[in-house]
């Protein structure tokens, strides 16, 4: 056997020493927990080495086929790296190793007990992951998805003491399944086209069989659809949304980071590798693009309005994650809309931002989720209301959220804006289709992305706001501390991730055109990739242009030149003084501004996205009290109806359940009699 | 192009030139606006130069801080100011090909702008009081309620030049051969309306008023004073200039300089005051006109706007295709 190329053998090792010290931690960590701090250290510097080798295979778009000895008789465990896998292993290492570093600092506030276990899972469950990226046949893929379900599910159900934690891991892990199932249909539906022998189908399961394969348009478009369902419900696609907003928030901070960060793209890479590499995109249609596209939108806004709404840190971080997936989805179907009506340039360039908004979305979601355990610590409350002022007293920490804040609302010269004004240079190509409903369609994406992009950074303005500024609303808000070393190095880990993808986004663009490349056979324009470091020309030397690493230095050259001024010129006194009160003396915390009141105009302007219940009390009420729940709607008009429905089902087919031996044996007559006759008429 | 070369540094001072007649007419334009205003309800106006006196005022007292504040709060107005200062670097004023311009389009100035309102708010929300967050709260909800519109505006005007960068988009106008486009009329309508509604001008936000009911904008600056206070008024007066300049720049480009010689230049400025001016009055009379709208109004002045915008993008494939 040849040597394996370098980083090949790198992503083997990390995988193994995820492995590994995950398996030794647990004994170990039982013993004495101190070692906590070291082990953690061991986890991220493996996820440096793959964010490391990830980075050079990306950008020298190796493409490895392997096989390891394995699996089922006839078929090998087949792996590879590949440009798309390369991707999504940077994306894996580069922000895993915020989060690990992080947990380093912060599961000492665990509860010993529970720590060992922890441990295991988050280090299996990273392994997993990177599995799911290697994996290049059915057979393995789903062995690693199916472990990273579990994995990811063991995580959430870390304080399983709680009910409503075990009633997320639940819901969790019965979406899971429904999307793996889906998921193994999808896989048998490509891979069962030339059924002839059972070692030639167990051999069609490998990637390299399936791509080269043509199914018919019907059979296609059944595997478009479960692909989607099946990814989507990993992924958060509306309605298969529910358990996200529920999950994520329940498992310990650096869990529900990785869930939020990185384990939605697993789902997103599924999407594209089943779709652009595997079926391929010639049994794409253009029309398939349409439903994608307005799902993604309306999940965007959908995902930022509930958002909005929500008053504890990381279920507004959650339903953003919602907002993010969908502007990826809607990036895809832009993606297959411009590629199958013929313009491959407009198309790649909304793949391109697709990818690019995977990573960043990657590194300021797990920054923030960070931010958000942070505060929920330090205030001892996971409600909004109760916090306040933490930026005077958590100043690094604050300033790094506030830096993932500004990245993550979409504004330049963010990272988020990139990837996000990529898109809208693909939508506004939308004058070159020549069919009007794709053009309506791609005009009302685009709206649907702007509005949902200005709602984020007004859920933004709430979670910083209402959590970092103005003055604690609780006694511990007030007496809250700095985070440890560890913490802020994680953080800042992830910051400075932002700030790079922020700053240098044509290093990363021209790996990226690698992905597209072996995916599509097409390649980014060359006005785009001859910029150099400096210009992002997405589709003609004269047409738009932006350049973040100018804008970036403009700004910070601009932004201490006034000051420097003013203190030249005539250095003003300063005072410090109570704010204005409008003449009255008392002023107390509860005059603020609530996480609640935010929400209050986005309930009134879109009601229809809600399941709004609310009692205003009579004048002559003794005890008057407004009641007001808000509700996912998909909870009381479509999840609880099934249930209900189920739970009927099942009473009914309890009925024939009498608990006499006499009618089970009566029961057992009639399906012989039954099976006896269906035999007789065949 | 060159360091050395003689048009480089020639268009390299009139960036220059243009960036602080930007920031030193950008009050005057305010001076104006008020003195029409003044003129139109019969009052006798403060003259033309009173912005720039208040900021005088502004700039010789001291600063008050208000309990319980961050870094924050201190380094929002530099922040607000620093940033629209870069951004008028990317407007075209006099030189339509500004040596700036290709770092950001259209698309990113649009972004520069929810950056200073976004910065704004984190500045209102630091001192904690119930004035900042309300007005707080209200700026990002009509920003939220503009921004669509505006990308409508921004797609129907970007279809004469297939581009978002300023410059194309007034060179594809200055050389376009039809003397009226009426895709443009309806995305100027849009337009107006999206820049009363971003620069807190009546019947969006009052900026003559401290109503606690009422306003935004104040409320959001409220607890500012002093030398803090009379940036954020600068900003004020520099974003209102900003985006008068952006839409002069779609709907009425003529006049612009398309070389950079003496005469062409000296016309154009002259034009260019005229147009700013005629703005101005008409921006005035529409304050005068106009009563404050209820806030849970604004939406359907904005829905309004993205109406117009959206016709304007019909009409183009309709009539000038």
């Amino acid at each position: 056997m040849n040597p394996l190329p370098q980083p090949v053998s790198i992503n083997l090792f990390v995988f193994f020493i995820w492995i590994f010290v995950g398996a030794l931690g647990y004994p170990l960590l039982q013993k004495r927990e101190t070692l906590l701090k070291p082990l953690a250290l061991l986890l991220s510097i493996g996820s440096i080495l793959l964010a490391y080798s990830a980075f050079l295979s990306l950008l020298s778009g190796t493409d490895y086929r392997f096989t390891v000895e394995g699996g089922l008789p006839g078929l090998l465990f087949h792996l590879h790296l590949d440009p798309l896998s390369s991707f999504f292993l940077l994306i894996l290492g580069g922000a895993g190793t915020g989060v690990l570093l992080f947990s380093g600092g912060s599961l000492h506030a665990m509860s010993p007990r529970k720590k060992p276990g922890f441990f295991l899972n988050l280090s299996f469950f990273m392994a997993s992951m990177e599995g799911v990226f290697l994996a290049d046949d059915a057979y393995l893929f789903m062995i690693f998805w199916e472990a990273m379900a579990l994995f990811s599910t063991f995580l959430v159900l870390t304080d399983r003491d709680r009910s409503e934690v075990r009633d997320a891991g639940y819901l969790y892990l019965l979406m899971a399944h429904f999307g793996s199932l889906l998921i193994m249909m999808g896989f048998f539906f490509l891979a069962s086209r030339e059924p002839s022998g059972q070692v030639q189908f167990l051999e069609s399961l490998t990637f390299n069989a399936m791509a080269t394969s043509t199914p018919s348009t019907g059979l296609s478009f059944l595997i478009f659809l479960l692909v989607l369902l099946g990814f989507g419900a990993k992924a958060g696609l509306i309605p298969l949304h529910v358990w996200l907003p529920r999950a994520h928030p329940a498992a310990p901070t650096p869990a529900s980071a990785l869930l939020s960060g990185i384990m939605l793209k697993t789902a997103l890479y599924g999407i594209i590798r089943l779709l652009f590499g595997l079926l391929g995109l010639d049994h794409l249609s253009a029309t398939w693009g349409i439903p994608l596209l307005l799902t993604g939108g309306l999940m965007a806004l959908f995902g930022i309005l509930h958002a909005l709404l929500q008053s504890n840190p990381k279920k507004l971080l959650a339903y953003s994650s919602i907002e993010n997936i969908g502007i990826l989805f809607l990036g895809v179907g832009l993606a297959i809309l411009y590629f199958k009506s013929g313009h491959p340039v407009a198309g790649e360039i909304a793949l391109g931002a697709v990818l690019y908004h995977a990573i960043n979305h990657a590194f300021f979601k797990t920054l923030l989720f960070l931010g958000a355990g942070t505060i929920i610590h330090a205030s001892r409350t996971n409600d909004l209301n109760a916090m306040g002022g933490l930026l005077r007293r958590m100043p690094v920490s604050g300033g790094l959220v506030l830096a993932g804040i500004l990245f993550a609302s979409g504004l330049p010269p963010g990272n988020g804006f990139v990837s996000e004004w990529l898109l809208l240079q693909s939508t506004l190509q939308a004058w070159i289709l020549s069919n009007t409903l794709f053009r309506s369609a791609v005009l009302l994406g685009a709206a649907l992305l702007v509005l949902a992009s200005a709602l984020s950074a007004m859920g933004f303005v709430k979670f910083f706001g209402i959590g970092y500024l103005g003055i604690p609303r609780s006694e511990e808000a007030g007496k809250a501390h700095e985070v440890s070393f560890l913490e802020l190095t994680g953080m800042g880990w992830l910051a400075g991730g932002c700030l790079l993808l922020a700053a240098l986004p044509l290093t990363l663009l021209k790996g990226i055109n690698h992905v597209i490349r072996s995916l599509t056979g097409h390649v980014f324009p060359d006005t785009l990739l001859s910029g150099g470091w400096i210009w992002i020309r997405p589709i003609s030397a004269h047409g738009a242009s932006y350049s973040p690493p100018l804008l970036l230095a403009l700004l910070l050259a601009a932004l201490p030149l006034p000051w420097v001024l003013l203190r030249l010129l005539r250095k003003p006194s300063t005072r410090t003084s109570p704010a204005w009160g409008c003449g009255y003396s008392v002023r107390t915390p509860r005059m603020q501004d609530t996480a609640d009141a935010f929400g209050q105009p986005i309930r009134h302007f879109f009601p229809f996205f809600f399941a709004m219940k609310r009692r205003i009390p009579a004048p002559d009420e003794k005890d008057p009290l407004l009641e007001l729940s808000v509700e996912d709607p998909h909870w009381p008009y479509l999840f609880r109806p099934l249930l209900r429905l189920f739970v009927r089902f099942s009473e009914l087919a309890d009925r024939v359940r009498t608990g006499r031996i006499s009618v089970y044996l009566v029961y057992s007559f009639v399906t012989l009699l039954f099976l006896l006759s269906v035999l007789r008429w065949m | 192009m060159d360091v050395g070369d003689p048009l480089f540094r020639t268009e390299f001072a009139v960036d220059v030139v243009d960036l602080f007649l930007a920031i030193l007419t950008a009050p005057l334009l305010s001076g104006w606006i008020g003195t029409c205003r003044a003129v139109l309800s019969n009052r006798t106006p403060a003259g033309v130069f009173q912005p720039f006196w208040d900021l005088l005022r502004l700039f010789r007292k001291e600063v008050i801080l208000p309990e319980h504040t961050s870094f924050l709060f201190r380094a929002v107005p530099f922040g607000v100011f620093g940033i629209l200062s870069v951004s008028a670097l990317f407007i075209p004023l006099l030189n339509i090909r500004p040596l700036l311009g290709p770092v950001a389009d259209v698309v990113v100035l649009i972004g520069l702008f929810s950056l200073v309102r976004m910065l704004m708010a984190f500045g209102a929300m630091d001192a904690g009081t119930p004035f900042g967050d309300l007005g707080a709260r209200r700026e990002m909800m009509v920003g939220f309620l503009a921004e669509p519109a505006t990308l409508m505006i921004l797609f129907t005007v970007s279809l004469w030049s297939g581009s978002t960068s300023l410059s194309r988009i007034i060179q594809s106008l200055l050389s376009s051969s039809d003397p009226v486009h009426p895709s443009l009329m309806f995305a100027l309508m849009a337009y107006i309306l999206v820049f009363l509604a971003e620069n807190g001008r009546l019947p969006i936000d009052n900026p003559a008023t401290h109503l606690e009911l009422t306003m935004i904008h104040e409320a959001m600056i409220l607890e500012y004073s002093g030398p803090l206070l009379g940036m954020m008024e600068w900003s004020a007066h520099l974003k209102l200039f900003l985006y008068l300049l952006i839409g002069i720049d779609f709907f009425f480009p003529a006049g612009l300089p398309a070389e950079l010689s003496p005469p062409a230049v000296i016309l154009g400025i002259f034009l260019l005051i005229g147009k700013l001016m005629a703005a101005g009055t008409a921006l005035a009379i529409v304050e005068i006109l106009f009563a404050k709208l209820r806030i849970f109004r604004v939406p359907e002045f904005t829905a309004l706007a993205y109406l117009l915008a959206s016709i304007g993008f019909l009409i183009h494939f309709v009539l000038e295709v």
